[in-house]
C-alpha cells in the first residue's frame, strides 16, 4: 500500500528531483519496505542500463555528500548517523490510512456484489472453448529446443575415452571440453521438424559453422521423445577453437545460407530469441574449451 | 566491482558502496604502502565489509562470488559483447517509437544525462517540459519488456 503514496517520491529520487533531506527520507523507508525498494530497483536499474557511466556519477555525489557530514575523527557508527546503517528503519506509522481505507473498501465490496449482473447458468455443453482444446496449455509447458553436448577425449592410437555427457544447453549453461576432445551434439525438445545449424562465435567475433560441416546440408530432425545426433561427430582440433566461445544452436523450418545464418545470430535479441512464434528458434550457452 | 558481485541490486548495491567508502574514509590512516599496493587493500576491505553487511542482514556470503584478480580486470567477452548489443538494440527499438520531441528528450536527457537546462536549450523545448517528459521516459522505459528483459539479463550476469 505504501508504495501506491511513494511512487512518484521514488520516480522523482531516481530522476535526481528530491532534496537530500527527502532523498535520505525515503532511503530510510526503502530499507525497510521491500515493494518500494523494488520499484527503485526497477526504476534505478533501468537509468542504470540506458546510461551506466551516469551512475558512477551519481554515486560519487551521493558519497561526497555523506562524507561532508562525517565528523572529524568519527566512530564506527558513522554510518547510522548518516542513514546509511545495515539495520532497515522503522517506517512511520500511519494510523489513518486503514481507518478511510477499510471502510471505503467493504462499501466499494458490498457495492460491487450487489450490482454485479447473475453469472449465466449454461450447460456444460453449451460452452465452446476457443481453439483446440488442451493444446495451447500443453505447448506453452512443453520445454524449449535443447542442445546436449557429449565429448570423449582422444586417446592414444586414434582410440578414444568413454563418452560424457558436458553439458545441456539451455540448463546448464555452459559446457566444459578440451581442445582433444570429439564433441557429438544432440537436440530434444523439438516440436517440429527443423534444419539444425551449430555455429560458434570466438572471442574476436568470428563466427564458425561446426554443423553442417563445409558441403554438406543441415541435417533436419523430427520430433522425437528422445534425443536425436546432429550430424557426425566433431573432431575440435581442427576448428582452431579455445577458450571462451559462444555456441548457437539455430533450428529452422527451412535450410538457412550463411547471411541468413549470419543475420539470425546477429539477431539474438532479448525479444526474438527462442520466440515460439518464429519460423528460426535458437539456443545459446557458453563451450569453454580448454588447450 | 566488489560490491556488485555481492548486491546485484541497485538499491542494496548504493547502500554497500556507501558503506565501503565511509569504511576506506575511515580507515585510510591505516594503509601502509610498504606492505603492498592500494588495489588489493581496496579490495579486501570492500570484500570484508560486503560480507558483514550480508550476514548483519542474516544471509550468507555466497563463496562462489569470491573476487579473484581475474575479475577486476574488465576483460570483453562474447557473452558481454552479445549481451551489450542486445541493451543497444533494445535501446534503439524503445527510441524508435518515441516521438520525435521525445526521442530527443530521451537521447540527451537519459542517454547522455545532461541538465534540464542543456537539454532545453538543445531541442528547444522549455525546461518544465524536458523536466516532464524525462519522467515519462524513465517510467515508460521501465515498463518496456525489452529493455525489462535486458535489465534482469545484465542483473543477473
Amino acid at each position: 500500500m505504501s508504495l501506491l503514496f511513494r511512487k512518484r517520491s521514488i520516480a522523482r529520487a531516481v530522476a535526481g528531483e528530491l532534496s537530500h533531506q527527502s532523498a535520505e527520507s525515503l532511503r530510510g523507508h526503502l530499507r525497510g519496505c521491500a515493494p518500494c525498494r523494488a520499484h527503485y530497483d526497477e526504476l534505478m536499474g533501468t537509468l542504470v542500463l540506458l546510461n551506466p557511466a551516469g551512475a558512477a556519477d551519481r554515486e560519487k555525489a551521493r558519497l561526497m555528500r555523506a562524507l561532508d557530514q562525517v565528523p572529524v575523527g568519527g566512530r564506527q557508527d558513522d554510518a547510522a548517523t548518516l542513514g546509511t546503517s545495515a539495520r532497515p528503519a522503522v517506517p512511520p506509522r500511519r494510523f489513518w490510512i486503514p481507518l478511510v481505507l477499510v471502510p471505503t473498501g467493504a462499501f466499494a465490496a458490498w457495492m460491487f456484489a450487489s450490482l454485479r449482473a447473475p453469472a449465466p447458468t449454461l450447460p456444460d455443453d453449451d460452452i465452446v472453448w476457443r481453439g483446440s482444446t488442451g493444446d495451447v496449455q500443453a505447448q506453452a509447458q512443453a520445454p524449449a529446443e535443447t542442445l546436449l553436448v557429449y565429448a570423449s577425449r582422444r586417446a592414444s592410437q586414434g582410440a578414444r575415452d568413454p563418452v560424457r555427457l558436458a553439458g545441456e544447453i539451455p540448463a546448464s549453461g555452459e559446457c566444459r571440453v578440451s581442445v582433444e576432445d570429439y564433441v557429438q551434439f544432440s537436440a530434444k525438445g523439438l516440436r517440429t521438424p527443423a534444419h539444425v545449424t551449430i555455429a560458434a562465435r570466438d572471442t574476436s567475433g568470428r563466427v564458425q559453422i561446426l554443423i553442417p560441416r563445409p558441403g554438406a546440408n543441415a541435417p533436419l530432425l523430427q520430433p522425437a521423445a528422445v534425443p536425436k545426433a546432429i550430424g557426425p561427430s566433431l573432431d575440435l582440433k581442427p576448428t582452431g577453437l579455445v577458450g571462451v566461445v559462444r555456441l548457437y544452436a539455430v533450428f529452422s523450418a527451412k535450410e538457412l545460407d550463411d547471411v541468413a545464418l549470419q543475420a539470425a545470430i546477429a539477431a539474438t535479441t532479448v525479444v526474438d530469441a527462442g520466440a515460439r512464434n518464429s519460423s528460426v528458434h535458437m539456443t545459446t550457452g557458453t563451450l569453454l574449451i580448454t588447450p | 566491482m566488489v560490491v556488485s558481485r555481492y548486491f546485484p541490486r541497485p538499491f542494496d548495491r548504493e547502500e554497500a558502496v556507501q558503506e565501503v567508502w565511509l569504511l576506506i574514509h575511515r580507515m585510510a590512516a591505516s594503509f601502509d604502502p610498504d606492505r603492498g599496493t592500494l588495489s588489493p587493500w581496496l579490495r579486501t576491505v570492500a570484500t570484508n565489509r560486503c560480507k558483514e553487511l550480508l550476514r548483519a542482514r542474516g544471509r550468507r556470503p555466497d563463496p562462489r562470488k569470491e573476487v579473484s584478480e581475474s575479475d577486476i580486470v574488465t576483460s570483453t567477452t562474447p557473452e558481454s559483447v552479445a549481451r551489450d548489443g542486445r541493451v543497444q538494440e533494445a535501446i534503439a527499438r524503445f527510441s524508435k517509437g518515441l516521438s520525435a520531441d521525445e526521442a530527443q528528450v530521451f537521447q540527451h536527457s537519459l542517454l547522455e544525462e545532461r541538465t534540464h537546462d542543456e537539454v532545453a536549450a538543445v531541442t528547444g523545448l522549455g525546461a518544465r517540459r524536458c523536466k516532464y517528459l524525462r519522467m515519462k521516459l524513465l517510467l515508460r522505459a521501465a515498463a518496456d519488456p525489452a529493455l525489462r528483459q535486458a535489465l534482469g539479463e545484465v542483473t543477473e550476469s
